[in-house]
C-alpha cells in the first residue's frame, strides 16, 4: 500500500523530490536484483520504506546536512532492510561485491574521506558547464549513450563516449591535483 | 592511469550493469589491483559528488517542507495564548475592586443608635417605629441578616421615618453578603436629601473603585 508521503510525493509532476525518487527507484530496482534474490514487490516496499524514513530523517531534523549524497543514504537504508529481511526470511545475497568496495573508501579515516570529498564536490561543482550535464546525464540519471547523445546534439554515441572520456580525465587531473595541494593523496 | 577496460568495468559497475561474472572480475581488482582500488574510490568521490550536485533541489525542497509551519503556528499560538493570559490576568487584577464587599461592610457598620428624644426632625417616633427599626438591628447583631434584610426592606418601603436608615442597613447588609448591585442601589436612593447622603456617596465611590493595576 502506498504511503502517505509517498502519494503526495508523486502527485507533483514538477516536484524535485518526485524526480529523485522516480530516478533513484528506477536505480534501485536494478541494483537490488542484480544483487539480491527478492520479489519485485519486496523491492518495490523496501524502496518505498527508505524513502519514507529518508525523508522523515530531514523533515525531523536528524539529516540537516549530507557528507555524502542522497543516494548513498537512501541506498544505506534500503540495503540495511534488505538485510534484516533476508536474515528473517533466511534467503541470500547473489554477490558480496559491496564488503570489497567498502574497503574501497575503509583505507581513509571518517574525516579524511569527509576531506576528500568536499575537495572533490568543489571541483565537480567548478567544472565546465557541457562536462558536468554530460557525467550527470551518465552517472546521476544513468542514461544511455545514445540518449545522451540525442539530448545533448552529438552526432553518435562515440563522439559522446569521447568527450565523456575527456571531461572525466580533466576532473581526475584537477582532483588528484587538489588532493596533492590538500595532502590527501 | 586507469585504462579503458577497467574505466568501463566501473561506470558499469556503477550502473548496476555488470553480468555475474564481470561481478566477480571486479571483485578480484578490487582485491589485488591496487591501482583499480584508487581508482574505484577516486569513482565513488565523483559519482557521489556528482549525485550531491545534481540532488541540491530536490534536497532544498524537502528541507522546505519541513512542518515547520505546524511548529511555528504553535509556538505562535502558545506565545499568544500566554500574553492573552497575562492581559486579562492584568485586566483581572487592574480592573478589580479596590475594596471587597466585606471590607467595606466592617469599615462602614455600626449598629444604629436612637435619639433618646422620641422624634427625628419634625416627625414624631411611635413605639413601633422604634422597636421595628431597633429590632432589625438586633437581628443583624444576632446573625439574623435575611430576617433583619426582610425587615429593612420592609421598613424601606413603608416607614416615612426609619426608610433613610433602612436602605443604609440594607446597602450594608447587601455588601455582608457580596451583592454589590443591590447595595449600590440602596445607595444611590441615599445620595441626596437624608442623613446618610455624604456616607452614601462615600461608600459608592469606593465601592466602584477599581485597582487600576
Amino acid at each position: 500500500m502506498e504511503n502517505e508521503l509517498i502519494a503526495r510525493v508523486r502527485s507533483n509532476p514538477h516536484s524535485e523530490i518526485r524526480k529523485l525518487y522516480d530516478l533513484y527507484r528506477q536505480q534501485f530496482f536494478l541494483y537490488a536484483t542484480s544483487r539480491f534474490a527478492l520479489d519485485q514487490d519486496i523491492i518495490s516496499d523496501i524502496y518505498q520504506d527508505s524513502f519514507v524514513a529518508l525523508y522523515e530523517n530531514i523533515q525531523t531534523g536528524r539529516l540537516s546536512k549530507l557528507n555524502c549524497s542522497l543516494k548513498t543514504y537512501l541506498f544505506k537504508i534500503a540495503t540495511n532492510k534488505i538485510h534484516t529481511h533476508l536474515a528473517a526470511t533466511q534467503k541470500y545475497k547473489k554477490v558480496s561485491i559491496e564488503e570489497n568496495w567498502k574497503d574501497a573508501h575503509d583505507q581513509y579515516s571518517t574525516d579524511e574521506w569527509k576531506e576528500r570529498q568536499d575537495v572533490v564536490f568543489k571541483a565537480v561543482s567548478e567544472m565546465e558547464h557541457l562536462c558536468r550535464t554530460m557525467l550527470s546525464m551518465f552517472y546521476w540519471e544513468q542514461r544511455k549513450i545514445s540518449e545522451i547523445a540525442r539530448e545533448m546534439g552529438y552526432k553518435s554515441e562515440q563522439v559522446v563516449k569521447n568527450r565523456k572520456k575527456i571531461c572525466l580525465q580533466r576532473l581526475k587531473e584537477k582532483i588528484i591535483e587538489w588532493f596533492i595541494k590538500e595532502d590527501l593523496s | 592511469m586507469i585504462n579503458n577496460e577497467h574505466q568501463d568495468l566501473l561506470d558499469r559497475y556503477i550502473r548496476h550493469e555488470l553480468t555475474a561474472d564481470e561481478y566477480r572480475d571486479v571483485e578480484n581488482l578490487m582485491k589485488n589491483d591496487p591501482e583499480f582500488v584508487r581508482q574505484a574510490s577516486l569513482m565513488e568521490h565523483i559519482v557521489n559528488a556528482t549525485d550531491r550536485v545534481n540532488e541540491q533541489k530536490a534536497f532544498a525542497e524537502m528541507l522546505s517542507q519541513i512542518p515547520r509551519q505546524k511548529s511555528s503556528h504553535r509556538r505562535i499560538f502558545i506565545t499568544l495564548s500566554v500574553a492573552a493570559a497575562v492581559i486579562l490576568s492584568l485586566l483581572y487584577i487592574g480592573l478589580s475592586p479596590q475594596y471587597t464587599s466585606h471590607q467595606l461592610f466592617e469599615a462602614y457598620y455600626m449598629p444604629l443608635e436612637l435619639e433618646d428624644t422620641p422624634s427625628r426632625g419634625d416627625e414624631e417616633l411611635t413605639s413601633k417605629q422604634r422597636s421595628d427599626i431597633l429590632g432589625a438591628i438586633a437581628d443583624i447583631e444576632a446573625g439574623a441578616i435575611q430576617i433583619a434584610i426582610n425587615k429593612l426592606s420592609y421598613i424601606s418601603q413603608h416607614d416615612p421615618i426609619y426608610y433613610a436608615d433602612a436602605r443604609w442597613y440594607l446597602a450594608l447588609l447587601y455588601l455582608r453578603q457580596d451583592q454589590r448591585t443591590a447595595a449600590r442601589q440602596q445607595l444611590e436612593s441615599l445620595k441626596t436629601d437624608n442623613i446618610y447622603c455624604d456616607q452614601a456617596t462615600e461608600l459608592l465611590l469606593k465601592l466602584n473603585k477599581k485597582k487600576w493595576f
